[in-house]
């Protein structure tokens, strides 16, 4: 029992820790946090739901072009709304973003209330079939996300690490003006981070969806998992997300079996609170 | 208060004792509800107007206020207006003791803080459902039994959101009003003309909190029901829509943003169908990108205009 536990707190872990990143990336480039971070990843579940459902294509081109989807979404919202953090000189730009992607979390839910309809959706199976590892079965679905959200977190990592524009990120997040200096541009960087970070909440709603049914509300939680992953990994810390999207996963499983279910969200903000007040650096930070 | 506020307040007490008696009797309702909200967000305009902190849990404090007054009416009989202190009370004291909390955290670090608070809250009274009545809500008694109870709980309501007016811009004239002004607007320049910046953002954020604990009482006695619904996240969003619509920062701007929110989108329902949130979801988008002080910037920029024009019609 306690194996089985642990093996799907590690699943859902990894699918909170590619929300984590997503924020931590943004919070990194641009400096601000993004509170339609959930709509994204709603968003990302019904466009992975229309291309199978309805344009009839498979989980492999569906997921993928939810993401596509995700990511000009994303992008777009920082060109028309977010720009003006680096563009213009407001002055309290953290206020500025918090006010404006709250308004576009209200915006995004309304819209797909009235879009998508206020019923359940879900869509196909990805992998129709159970896996059995160490002696436990899980479903092919969610073998599918946790390995599908592993790469991706790994794969922005070395993309961060490794490339030209991941070491121009780097660059900004370490000092604006220094980048700047140096040749970044941070409008151009701003946009394409803001796409990926978006794409990459779009990926996790468009893995999980045959998990969890799809429903335009579907964004509140996986907003708060993502804040809680950030809090606690450390912003803008891509290592530390990953361990604490694991952690914040395998404590809500255990959490939720051996203490009781109806607290099951309040562990994960308990945690959050302990990580901001006691330790603001987060779990592998350095202030 | 400057004379204008004075107006405003009176014309406010006036049209509130003729409605009941002009308009059909759903709109006493309709006009509590505004009422609720009003002073809702004169709270959180003086929380995050005045003085700065983002603070994304407050409608903890109405479910705290109104849970409180809810549960001491069932157990000790404690009635109902007293509630109202008593809710103001206990949101006050829960209030004191997150602003004690916060102090060691800025930016948005206060926002998710804070926002784990109210989701605690929340979760607390979803699951001790023994105390609290869960998701089905806890039933309050009215200010006064028989027929009219609607009238009276309708004319408190009122009354209080007229109080609230007339705090808030009374603090907004004050030293006090300046001490929170100069918290808001540079933190490290206050410290150093000697402002107790830690003892005025906990003032702040309490006197915030005991005004939205003091709305959750009057919701709770008004419909008689009290439920973990009024404390979720669309209830902040409805919050924070109403204050950057009307005007952050500004005496009236809750009071015309839940105007717009609450009365106008009543008018227009008919025509709006569903689709008022959304709407209004567009006007705060546009709102913050284009307009950033909401509709009282837009009247502050047009009323010397109207004034002059005014002025050369009379002949001056």
């Amino acid at each position: 029992m306690l194996l089985e536990l642990i093996i799907r707190g590690i699943t859902i872990g990894l699918v909170y820790a590619l929300m984590g990143v997503g924020l931590a990336l943004l919070n990194g480039v641009m400096r601000i946090i993004n509170f339609a971070h959930g709509e994204f990843y709603m968003i990302g579940g019904y466009m992975a739901y229309y291309s199978m459902a309805v344009a009839g294509l498979p989980f492999y081109l569906a997921v993928p072009s939810a993401i596509a989807i995700t990511f000009i979404l994303g992008a777009v919202v920082e060109k028309l709304l977010l720009s003006p953090i680096h563009t213009q000189e407001i002055e309290k730009p953290m206020d500025y973003a918090l006010i404006m992607t709250f308004a576009l979390l209200l915006f995004f839910r309304q819209l797909a209330i009235k879009i998508f309809g206020p019923f359940r959706h879900k869509p196909p199976d990805y992998i129709p079939f159970d896996v059995h590892i160490l002696g436990v079965k899980i479903t092919g679905n969610e073998m599918l996300a946790g390995i599908v959200s592993l790469l991706l977190v790994l794969g922005l990592a070395l993309f961060i690490k490794k490339s030209w524009r991941g070491r121009g990120w780097r660059a900004t997040t370490l000092s604006r003006k220094g980048a700047k200096i140096n040749g970044v541009d941070i409008g151009k960087e701003s946009w394409i981070s803001c796409g990926v970070a978006c794409a990459l909440a779009g990926a996790a709603g468009a893995l999980v969806a045959p998990i969890f049914t799809l429903s335009p509300t579907i964004g509140g939680s996986p907003l708060v998992k993502s804040y809680e992953v950030m809090a606690i990994g450390g912003l803008g810390s891509i290592a530390g997300a990953l361990v604490a999207g694991l952690m914040l996963g395998v404590t809500e499983t255990l959490g939720a079996f051996y203490i009781s279910s109806a607290y099951k969200d309040a562990i994960g903000f308990l945690m959050m609170a302990f990580f901001l007040l006691f330790r603001p650096q987060g779990l592998f930070g350095q202030k | 208060m400057k004379r204008n506020e004075i107006i405003v307040a009176v014309i406010m007490i006036v049209a509130g004792l003729i409605a009941p008696w002009v308009l059909p009797s759903v709109w006493t309702t309709i006009v509590s509800i505004f009422c609720y909200y009003a002073i809702l967000t004169i709270g959180w305009n003086i929380i995050f107007g005045y003085t700065g902190l983002f603070s994304y849990g407050h409608v903890a404090f109405p479910a705290i206020g109104g849970y409180t007054s809810a549960l001491l009416a069932e157990h000790i009989g404690l009635p109902p207006l007293l509630g109202l202190l008593a809710g103001g009370l206990a949101a006050g004291l829960m209030g004191v003791l997150i602003g004690l909390l916060i102090l060691r955290v800025r930016g948005f670090y206060l926002c998710l803080v804070t926002w784990a608070f109210a989701e605690v809250v929340n979760v607390v009274i979803k699951a001790e459902h023994e105390i609290t009545g869960g998701t089905g809500g806890f039933l309050a008694p009215s200010y006064v039994s028989g027929p009219n109870a609607e009238l009276v709980g309708y004319f408190i309501g009122l009354g209080l959101m007229t109080l609230a007016f007339v705090v808030s811009a009374i603090l907004y004239h004050s030293r006090w009003g300046l001490y929170l002004f100069a918290v808001r607007d540079d933190i490290d320049a206050a410290e150093s003309m000697g402002v107790k910046t830690r003892f005025w953002k906990v003032f702040g954020f309490t006197a915030g909190c005991a005004w939205a604990g003091v709305a959750g009482a009057f919701y709770a006695h008004y419909f008689n029901l009290v439920d973990p619904s009024i404390g979720g996240l669309d209830e902040m969003g409805k919050v924070c829509l109403i204050v950057i619509i009307g005007g952050l920062g500004t005496v009236y701007g809750p009071i015309l943003g839940s105007f717009f929110v609450v009365i106008v989108a009543e008018l227009l329902r008919g025509w709006m169908g569903g689709y008022s949130l959304l709407i209004f979801a567009t006007i705060m988008i546009l709102a913050v990108r284009f307009v950033r002080g909401g509709f009282m910037e837009i009247i502050q920029v047009v009323s010397p205009h109207l004034k002059n024009k005014y002025l050369a019609l009379i002949g001056k």
